[in-house]
Formats: C-alpha cells, structure tokens, sequence
C-alpha cells in the first residue's frame, strides 16, 4: 500500500530504512510519547520494528498497518503512522503516529493523518477510529482535534512509558467518519 | 506468576470453565436481557458458541476465566474473568455476567471482591479497566462498589453482537488505591451490621 501526499509519500517499510528510523525514535523527545518503545533505540530495536510489519503485511486478517513517513523531496523516512487493532466486524481501528523532532512544525503531520484517515474512513469503510494520547502531550491531541476527534475520556495511571519508565495518564479520543467529514469540509472550505 | 485457579468465596466457587459447564452457560447466556450487554456473545447463542468458548477460554493465556458456580446448587450462573493481564504494566480488564434468574442476590459483587483481591493483593496490578455499555447501569454501579470511577465516555464505541446495535461504552477504571478504600469502607459498613 502507498498513499502519496503534496510532500509525502506513506509506505511500508523495509530494512534499508532502519538508520532513519533509528535516528528518529532514538530521541527522548519523541519516543517518551510512545507506549512501546524503548530508550535508547538501538539498530536492533528498529529491526526487530521493521520485521514485525513486514511479518503482518503478509497476513491474510490484518489487524495492524503501519507505514512509514517519507519526505518525498529528500527520499528520507521522517516518520510513522499505523492503524492497530484493525476490527472488520466492529469497523474500527486505533491509530498512532511519530515525526521525527527535526520535521516537526513543518504540517506533515497533519498531511499523513489526512491521508490515513481518508483511507481508513474511505477504502476501509470503517466507522470509528481511537487514539491514545498521553496527558503533556497537546501537539498530538490538537492534530487529531483538527480532523475532528473528541476527547472523550482522561483514563487516569493508565499505562508505563516504556521510554522513561513513568506512569502516564492518557487522554481516549475519539473520531467517528461523521465527525471526520464535517472536519474535512471544513478544511476545504478555509483552502 | 501463577495465576490461582480457584476462588472460594461464601456462597460461590469461582473455578475454571469446564466442558460440562455448556448448558448452564447456553441457560444463562441465552437470553438477551444478559447478552444485549456483552461484546461478543451472539442471539441465540446455541450449545455450539458455548462450546467454541470453551475451547477458546481453556488455551487463552494471560487470561482467568471463572465459571461463578453457585455452590449450594452446584450450578454455574455465570461467569467473570480478569483479561488482558499485563504483569509489566501493572493492568488487567475484567467482564462478567450474571444468569438472569440469579440477578440482585448479591452474587456479582461477591465474586466482584474474589477477584480483584486476586488482581491486586496477589498479582499486584496498579490499574484494572472495564468497559460498560451505557444503559446497563447495574454493571456500573457493581464497579463503583469497588471503587472503579467512570474515566470516559465512547460515543458508538462497539456494536453489539447480540442485538447488532451500535453502542456508547463508559471506560471505567479501577486504581489499588481506589480498590483500598472502598473495601475499607465495605469492611466498615458490614461490622455496623453485625453491630
């Protein structure tokens, strides 16, 4: 799967993309908002990243997919961004996402969410997507408010970084495809 | 860690689900004042589903399913379970459900206390969630008595596979230290009883 953007273009990953991966997960900065990934980040880590996607692209029920972030003008990875939890009956998804710190502030967050989430709503038909986002966190909460996620619920102690080891809330958002195409329309309109 | 198998509690004995357990469960289950309130259980819910979650439970690791077997009877009249176990974070979830018939006797929250005694004391979580569709409120107030809190509010969350409704969903979430003080209150209460 590849879905191309203005500036981007999301893929799935492969082993030549692990020293960029590893130069953007390996930073505190980054990787202290993630549930799962460890600090440091080493080669190992990013491989071991790599070969679990490439492992469930081959499955026939998929419940994850994960993409990378490639910034089409300098052919580098500058990120990621996956659907978990992929549900067919339930038509749900959860979604997560990582820009490396030196990319961010530059809106190519904001145009890979766009893309996954037209086609997760779209070509997946689903009807509901979840994000997980830990309480400190605002430049995350406010990416997903803008195509149209409400926060729904402040699950206290709810999970350990595993990047510093603490206790972290977290904030439940959620988007259903009707707030998403209202949240689209809207941002054409301001185009 | 060995998670316990059984649980003894006054009137109830929580142990693992076992191949004859199916009639009382397809007795319990099949009945959509139960199963309109659960995720996954379809209606009707035939020998056949009770017996694919038989199999289905007995593999399941870091999972402890009870079959809440009423002892004076003998009889399984429902079942809770404590899922998604995850020693390193310190969580769990759990589910229940209760055979219509013996609704309001007070089984839920006896089993309720069995097993997050377990959860917290033994296995030492930190943090066990629950999710509740919104309008079974006895569910609800069952983790309110041991403290849970209402943590968020999934607007159409999951559909229902019983009914094929689409469902908003209360997170709750019970913390140990929200478990502590509730039975400090429960212990409190019962010996204003007993005077």
């Amino acid at each position: 799967l590849k879905l191309q953007t203005k500036r981007l273009l999301l893929r799935h990953g492969t082993k030549a993309d692990v020293q960029d991966v590893m130069e953007g997960i390996n930073n505190l900065n980054i990787s202290k908002w993630l549930l799962v990934v460890p600090y440091p980040y080493t080669k190992k880590d990013a491989l071991y990243w790599i070969n679990l996607n490439l492992e469930s692209k081959q499955k026939k029920n998929k419940e994850n997919l994960n993409l990378f972030i490639e910034l089409s003008a300098e052919k580098k990875i500058i990120g990621g961004m996956g659907l978990s939890k992929i549900n067919e009956f339930q038509k749900t998804a959860t979604i997560g996402y990582w820009i490396s710190e030196k990319y961010q502030g530059k809106g190519y967050g904001s145009e890979a969410l766009g893309a996954l989430l037209k086609y997760s709503f779209d070509k997946l038909k689903l009807r509901r997507i979840n994000a997980e986002v830990f309480v400190g966190n605002p430049s995350s909460g406010k990416l997903l408010e803008k195509f149209g996620a409400v926060n729904e619920g402040f699950r206290r102690k709810s999970l350990i970084s595993k990047a510093t080891g603490k206790i972290m809330d977290e904030y439940i958002y959620g988007i259903l495809k009707e707030d998403y195409q209202k949240a689209v329309n809207k941002l054409k309109k301001r185009k | 860690m060995r998670l316990p198998k059984k649980l003894v509690t006054q009137r109830l004995l929580l142990r693992p689900i076992q191949k004859d357990d199916v009639d009382d469960i397809v007795e319990g289950i099949n009945n959509l004042n139960v199963s309109k309130w659960l995720l996954k259980v379809p209606y009707p819910y035939h020998k056949k589903d009770a017996q694919g979650w038989v199999t289905k439970k007995i593999k399941k690791k870091n999972d402890m399913q009870f079959i809440l077997e009423l002892k004076s009877e003998k009889k399984a009249i429902g079942a809770m379970g404590l899922h998604q176990i995850n020693l390193e974070q310190g969580t769990a979830t759990t589910g229940y459900w209760l055979s219509e018939k013996y609704w309001r006797y007070g089984y839920g929250s006896e089993a309720l206390g069995a097993v997050l005694d377990v959860a917290f004391n033994k296995l030492n979580l930190r943090k066990v969630e629950a999710a509740v569709f919104v309008g079974n409120p006895a569910s609800g107030k069952l983790l309110e008595k041991f403290g849970g809190q209402i943590e968020g509010l999934k607007r159409k969350a999951v559909i229902s596979k019983a009914t094929g409704k689409i469902m908003d969903e209360y997170i709750y979430g019970i913390l140990k230290e929200d478990y502590k003080k509730a039975v400090k209150k429960i212990n409190k209460n019962k010996k204003l009883k007993r005077g």
